[in-house]
């Protein structure tokens, strides 16, 4: 019977290895997968890597120039500006990833509810991202840390409260899409339930976006956090934190130029590292 | 017999895949004389829009001419260089595409896209470039030409936008129009409206052209002849009537046989089983040996080149007297 | 007669212009598509019904409407006499199952073959935990795909496997109704026909009923027992394929049968088929909806709009106001309706 010889055989399952061979072809995603995995390395082992307390004040010891006791020199308290570029790295990396995890698990949420029921909620939901993108995002988040009062926390709650914005925006454009496609429509057809569609179905094909811009968005929210150390709004005075580092330093920028422009860098560098993955992600994900 | 308008000669084209290189377009020897349309059948994968971007030029960046001559009146395209063949495409060579939407500029009305060949290749004026726009949008019937002709690709109907692509084709009079499957996305009733102007129009300026599709019973309404393409190679050549009532190899009466208008109510259908090779990895012998219910011994063996069975026909199966006496597919469709 | 297993009565569908700020507002209207206009039809035990229409006759929408992914605006769905709410059961969704037309889009790109089939019978609870691979291999025979595709990727699959999924899939349900929307569009000729017969062949061995979404006249003639030509909405004629075939009254109907080339050289010379554009959806125009396009429109179809009438036997249903009218009256439909069942 002609039927049994239809059957088509071609194209066998790809090997799962010639998948993961294509990671590493992504250049860019490597070299800053290796940049930030050293900077979190450093950060991370500050302890081993430094025998002084980044808080200590030691005024005897002020502005010393780099020597093998203190590497990068000394800042106008007596503290070494190797410790305390370490320690400040620990604050600065894990309190950006943090303030990204957060609004993205928000607006990732929100997005998919927005995108996938319509109706009220996106109208409601819709509403507010439109009022928090018509205000630049440095003036609100300055803002409304003097609200909350500076400190951590207070620079934590502002990014989050304004950052989910961007992930609710992509998710909600990604799902709207996704939803006509015809493996969702088949899905409900198959008698699945909202959650299974919108959990198994939606979200895995709609979250590479967000994923993306995540990796970008956390080089703009640690460069804020920087900012507002700088500002003296961020992080409390004795803990090293990048901003204020350089603000502590500037004023002897031409004579010991070492002490704000360390910290400088190292936002750079971070920066540089984040933008790569990011960018070696999207090429990952996206194809 | 005068010089042919188009001459393919032995075109091998390769692609770098990530899979490696592999040949889409093997030793195709095609030619296409003076008004002549003929058609090129192939299923997806057979490499038949490779072999029409190669003849205009248009390979994508990881596909390569190795071997051939693409003679267009008495010149090899592939000599001749780069502003040369530009000035030739849109004009005496032209090319009407799948996706029409895709085919046009977006943003620019279509009265100036239409426009546009005639200015850069006659050096027509602007109002003698919109006087040959609004001929032409009568031409290919679309209504109200003067309000048309501001409007945007976007704001036309799929059928009036693939009139305005072949508005665009005819506009500096081509000697050679090709097509890649111009109606596979329209509906049947607007196909058959585009098929009919298609071949009056390239009748009344003498155009040849050279159709590219999967669909038989279009080849059979617009061609005089018909090449069929398996696996990078051709298989067989012919007069469409000959070939399509008496084909002289399997495949083309397995895709003959496919065709719903030609299977009766009732009786099972028929189909050619398994699917396409895969052009990285081809069988031995004969390409399409695996899914040939004529197969013999010998068809896994050798290479199997186009050969001429007579002044018009050519076959590329070795066993091709095996289909003798085999039924007038083309009586059921009558 | 026996109960029929569908019944579609007066389905209306509507859609809306896009949702703005301005929707919310008591009173306002927008842009307003109706994609069906009242549509009846039946489906028996068994029977394979085919709805032909080119683009924008709503085909596809009644297609999702029976399959229940869009929510009528009015009329009625019944399946087996009893009328389905507008939020389903699990029960009534797994009845009616629904294959789409293309097979690129209809599978989750990360899900292999297995996961998605395992996951529709462990949701419906189809079958006993343990006997999950069993099922799973004895759908992918009952689609003729080799069992070692399981673990493959939608992408790794070709155009005609990925529809023999989506096939499986939809019969893991057991449903009694299944609709195909244009099934086999997306694929090249000799796929076709396979996945044609595959439909045939499980039709015969699970006694399946079908209905069958098309935009050529020529694919449902082999594998439909009725046909409903669809227009702008409407269904503008019914009969039996036989009689579709050899009678055509639909000047619409005719058009189609025409427009479809054949393989046999040089057939076209004789034969016209259908004039123009359809119409815009949101402008539908008053009088019978054909008109713009009819070659024998008389002032009458400006002013009436033609129901559907039977006019033979076997229920052959034509909206058209000359449908019935015996030809050399001088009005009939008389051009071409004798060559009509030559063509295709």
């Amino acid at each position: 019977m002609l039927l049994a010889e239809s059957v088509e055989t071609h194209a066998p399952p790809r090997k799962r290895r010639a998948q993961t061979r294509r990671w590493f072809h992504r250049r860019t995603l490597v070299l800053g997968l290796a940049i930030l995995g050293v900077l979190v390395f450093i950060a991370a082992a500050a302890p081993l890597l430094t025998p002084y307390n980044p808080t200590v004040q030691e005024l005897s010891n002020a502005l010393k120039p780099p020597s093998l006791a203190h590497l990068l020199g000394t800042d106008p308290y007596g503290r070494d500006v190797w410790a305390r570029l370490l320690y400040a790295g620990r604050i600065d990396i894990s309190v950006a990833v943090l303030a990204v995890l957060t609004p993205f698990l928000i607006g990732t949420g929100l997005g998919l509810l927005m995108g996938y029921y319509g109706g009220w909620i996106d109208l409601v939901v819709g509403g507010l991202i439109d009022l928090v993108m018509a205000f630049p995002f440095y003036v609100l988040i300055i803002a409304l840390v003097f609200v909350l009062g500076a400190g951590l926390q207070g620079v934590f709650v502002a990014v989050a409260l304004i950052g989910w914005v961007s992930y609710a925006r992509i998710i909600r454009g990604e799902v709207l899409s996704a939803r006509d496609r015809e493996y969702v429509l088949a899905a409900r057809a198959s008698g699945f339930g909202d959650a299974r569609i919108v959990l198994r179905h939606v979200l895995p094909n709609v979250v590479t976006q967000a994923v993306v811009f995540a990796m970008s968005d956390i080089v703009v929210v640690m460069v804020g956090i920087v900012t507002l150390g700088y500002l003296g709004l961020g992080v409390p005075a004795p803990t090293p934190d990048w901003g204020s580092m350089i603000f502590d330093g500037q004023t002897y920028i031409t004579s010991d130029w070492l002490i704000a422009t360390v910290p400088g860098l190292a936002v750079v560098v971070t920066g540089l590292a984040l933008s790569l993955i990011g960018d070696g992600l999207a090429d990952v994900l996206r194809t | 017999m005068s010089e042919p308008l188009l001459e393919v000669r032995h075109l091998t084209v390769r692609l770098r895949s990530s899979r490696g290189v592999l040949t889409a377009v093997r030793e195709v020897d095609l030619t296409v004389g003076e008004g002549e349309a003929v058609g090129v059948v192939g299923e997806s994968g057979s490499g038949k829009t490779t072999l029409l971007r190669a003849i205009l030029g248009l390979l994508p960046a990881h596909a390569e001419i190795v071997e051939g001559e693409i003679i267009f009146r008495g010149r090899d395209l592939r000599r001749m260089r780069r502003g040369e063949l530009r000035k030739l495409r849109g004009a005496e060579l032209a090319m009407v595409f799948q996706d029409s939407l895709t085919a046009l500029d977006p943003i620019m009305r279509v009265g100036d896209q239409i426009a546009e060949a005639p200015r850069t290749h006659l050096g027509q004026s602007k109002s003698q470039a919109r006087a040959t726009a609004l001929r032409l949008m009568a031409e290919v019937g679309i209504p109200d030409p003067p309000r048309r002709m501001r409007a945007y690709p976007h704001e036309l109907s799929g059928g009036m936008r693939q009139r305005v692509v072949i508005a665009t084709a005819l506009s500096c009079g081509p000697k050679l129009l090709l097509c890649d499957e111009p109606t596979t996305a329209l509906d049947v009733t607007i196909q058959d409206q585009i098929l009919r102007l298609m071949r009056r129009l390239t009748e009344e300026i003498g155009a040849g052209m050279l159709y590219v599709t999967h669909d038989l019973p279009v080849i059979a309404q617009l061609c005089a002849r018909v090449a069929v393409m398996y696996a990078g190679q051709l298989v067989e050549v012919g007069p469409v009537v000959d070939v399509f009532s008496r084909p002289r190899h399997p495949y083309t009466r397995g895709l003959l046989a496919s065709v719903p208008a030609v299977q009766i109510a009732g009786l099972p259908l028929t189909s050619i089983p398994g699917s396409p090779p895969d052009l990285a990895d081809l069988p031995d012998g004969c390409p399409f040996q695996p899914r040939c219910g004529f197969a013999q011994p010998d068809c896994l063996l050798g290479t199997f080149p186009l050969v001429d069975l007579s002044e018009t026909r050519a076959s590329a199966c070795t066993h091709h007297e095996l289909l003798d006496g085999l039924s007038d597919l083309t009586a059921g469709a009558r | 007669m026996t109960r029929p297993l569908l019944q579609v009565s007066g389905l209306r569908m509507e859609f809306r212009g896009r949702r703005s700020i301005r929707s919310v507002l008591p009173g306002y209207q927008g842009e307003v598509l109706v994609a069906l206009d009242g549509i009846d039809l039946v489906v028996g035990r068994g029977e394979s019904l085919g709805v032909v229409g080119e683009s924008g006759s709503g085909k596809t929408t009644l297609a999702r409407c029976i399959a229940g992914l869009h929510v009528p605006t009015a009329g009625s769905i019944s399946l087996d006499g009893e009328i389905l709410q507008p939020r389903r059961t699990r029960l009534m969704r797994r009845r009616i199952q629904i294959v789409f037309q293309d097979p690129y889009s209809s599978l989750d790109p990360r899900q292999t073959v297995r996961a998605a089939i395992l996951e529709v019978l462990s949701v419906h609870r189809m079958v006993a935990r343990r006997e999950l691979p069993s099922r799973l291999a004895e759908l992918l025979a009952l689609v003729h795909l080799g069992p070692e595709l399981q673990h493959a990727y939608p992408r790794q699959l070709s155009g005609g496997q990925r529809q023999r999924v989506s096939i499986a899939r939809a019969l893991a349900l057991q449903p009694e109704l299944l609709v195909a929307d244009e099934p086999v569009s997306a694929l090249d000729v000799s796929v076709q026909a396979s996945i044609l017969s595959l439909l045939l062949d499980l039709r015969a061995r699970l006694g399946l009923s079908l209905v069958f979404i098309a935009h050529d006249l020529s694919v449902v003639r082999n594998v439909c027992d009725r046909v409903a030509v669809m227009y702008l909405g409407r269904i503008v004629e019914t009969a039996t394929t036989q009689d579709l075939f050899s009678n055509p009254r639909h000047p619409y109907t005719q058009g189609l049968l025409r427009a479809a080339p054949s393989l046999v050289p040089g057939h076209w010379e004789t034969r016209v088929g259908v004039t123009g554009d359809p119409p815009s959806p949101y402008e539908i125009p008053g009088g019978c909806r054909f008109r713009g396009r009819c070659p024998i429109a008389q002032e009458v179809c400006e002013a009436l709009d033609p129901p559907l009438v039977a006019g033979a036997a076997g229920g052959h249903a034509a909206a058209c106001h000359f449908a019935w009218q015996p030809p050399n009256r001088g009005q009939g439909p008389a051009p071409g309706i004798g060559d009509a069942p030559a063509s295709i």
